[in-house]
């Protein structure tokens, strides 16, 4: 390097933000410089001598209150990723779609009452509770939309039910999971109007509520009352969405035989509320792509880029 | 993937020492740590898009600091040795223990803004352009605090004075 040393770059020798010529070529300089080479030695004693002062500082007792707040604030962020980051993906984007593409039209905009978004997290709230611990029933009057939910096996719970509901604000999708005592966790979402995101987490009723938006589809996540277990059910929703790939929606008739389809229609009259009792396992639903087009006011049509799972 | 749900608890030693290098008092700095976290949560819609956390976290908590310090209409006090000293693992030689000790009041001698830089430098490995995010400065402000924080500490713990030019060669 033909350029000249400067100041900064002794700043930067010292500390280590050079690449190796530079190192170097700074190294060479040093050696015909003793009073540079001593000024650059003086800065590491300096660096030396910080950590004697300060390395032991978290060697103390962690005030608990720190370690809660802390904690706290890691499981508020990894649902807050959910929002910004792996909800764009997978499953979450398959519920995304469904949510948005079958309610969009059918359910009144929450701009239009004093606090819907209150009012969501309540009647989500509501929702869950009115399950009870009573065994599920299906109508075969339900002839909603082909659903994929997401899988939560991993994590030892299953998908049980959903259905969709008639709520003051419009309609509402509810999945219903249970792990092997029969602890059920509800996953309940809406379109919303607005484009905000945002997370939170409430308790109520004895009901614990990770309540997250995501552009125009409002989530709530509900179970136990207890932040932690229902974050890593959260988390891992998040997990499956990373796993697989970006939702699209694709015009018909480019779509190829290969593609996941999901297949929505318009809720029939009466089919709201009605449960719909899921065979185990649930699977995907995989269809040839039909080439011939629907009227775009009465389904809508979205793949996946790439299988779900390999 | 178990590390990245505990970001912020990792971050708490930097943020704990950041903050006493602030504040000069231990518990001073982990009501500072506290009061930032807090903040912390109380936007914490705001945390699941942040990118940088370290730099998210440190500049909460010297924001935090700011507006204490403006309650408090006072700068940052000197950091009794005494105060460090009982969380060393092993007693310092005499010669360290003084060589500490100038440091220690070598650095609390010097301006704030400095002593933030030397700390988030020297002391916590963060690069320059990170500092410069976390102080909320032009990169080229952090190099020259970091030139005349490190020239005062050698000037001050009695170092000869090093012809120092802008072009070293």
């Amino acid at each position: 390097m033909n350029r000249s040393i400067t100041e900064n770059d002794l700043h930067a020798y010292v500390d280590g933000h050079l690449d190796p010529d530079l190192r170097r070529e700074i190294e060479a300089f040093l050696s015909t410089s003793p009073r540079h080479a001593a000024l650059v030695e003086d800065y590491r004693r300096q660096r030396i001598v910080l950590h004697r002062l300060y390395d032991r500082i978290e060697e103390g007792d962690l005030p608990a209150q720190l370690e809660s707040l802390a904690a706290s604030a890691d499981r508020a962020r990894r649902v807050g990723r959910l929002v910004h980051g792996a909800a764009r993906g997978g499953a979450l984007c398959v519920v995304l779609a469904l949510v948005a593409g079958t309610l969009f039209y059918s359910a009144p905009r929450f701009d239009q009452v004093a606090d819907p978004l209150v009012d969501f997290r309540r009647q989500a709230v509501a929702a869950h509770l009115a399950l009870g611990d009573d065994p599920l029933t299906t109508d075969p009057a339900v002839e909603g939309a082909s659903l994929t939910v997401p899988e939560l096996d991993a994590i030892g719970l299953i998908p049980v039910a959903r259905r969709l509901l008639q709520t003051s604000s419009g309609h509402a999708l509810q999945i219903i999971y249970a792990d092997k005592d029969n602890v059920r966790v509800t996953l309940y979402a809406q379109s919303v109007a607005g484009d905000k995101r945002g997370s939170a987490f409430a308790a109520d009723q004895g009901v614990g509520q990770i309540f997250w938006r995501d552009g125009g589809v409002a989530f709530s996540l509900l179970g136990m009352p207890d932040e932690e277990r229902l974050t890593h059910i959260a988390d891992a929703i998040g997990g499956i969405g990373s796993a697989m790939f970006p939702l699209t929606e694709v015009p018909l008739d480019t779509a190829t035989s290969t593609a996941v389809q999901i297949e929505l229609e318009p809720l029939a009259d009466g089919a709201a509320d009605e449960i719909e009792v899921l065979p185990a396992p649930v699977q995907p639903e995989v269809e040839p792509v039909d080439q011939e087009p629907l009227p775009a006011t009465q389904s809508r049509r979205f793949k996946l880029a790439q299988p779900v799972r390999a | 993937m178990a590390a990245s749900k505990q970001e912020i608890t990792l971050h708490l030693a930097a943020l704990r020492r950041f903050a006493f290098a602030l504040t000069g008092d231990r518990n001073e700095a982990d009501d500072l740590v506290q009061e930032s976290l807090t903040r912390v949560m109380a936007h914490r819609m705001r945390l699941g898009g942040v990118r940088n956390l370290r730099s998210y976290l440190f500049r909460v908590l010297r924001n935090a600091h700011i507006d204490n310090a403006k309650r408090a209409r006072r700068s940052a006090d000197i950091v009794p040795l005494e105060r460090v000293a009982p969380t060393l693992q092993s007693a310092p030689s005499q010669a360290d223990h003084l060589e500490m000790k100038e440091l220690e009041q070598a650095l609390a001698r010097l301006p704030e803004d400095q002593r933030q830089v030397i700390l988030l430098v020297a002391y916590e490995g963060i690069s320059y352009r990170e500092a410069a995010d976390i102080i909320g400065v032009p990169i080229g402000t952090v190099m020259s605090r970091l030139s005349r924080g490190r020239e005062a500490l050698r000037a001050r713990l009695d170092r000869a004075p090093v012809t120092y030019l802008k072009k070293a060669q």
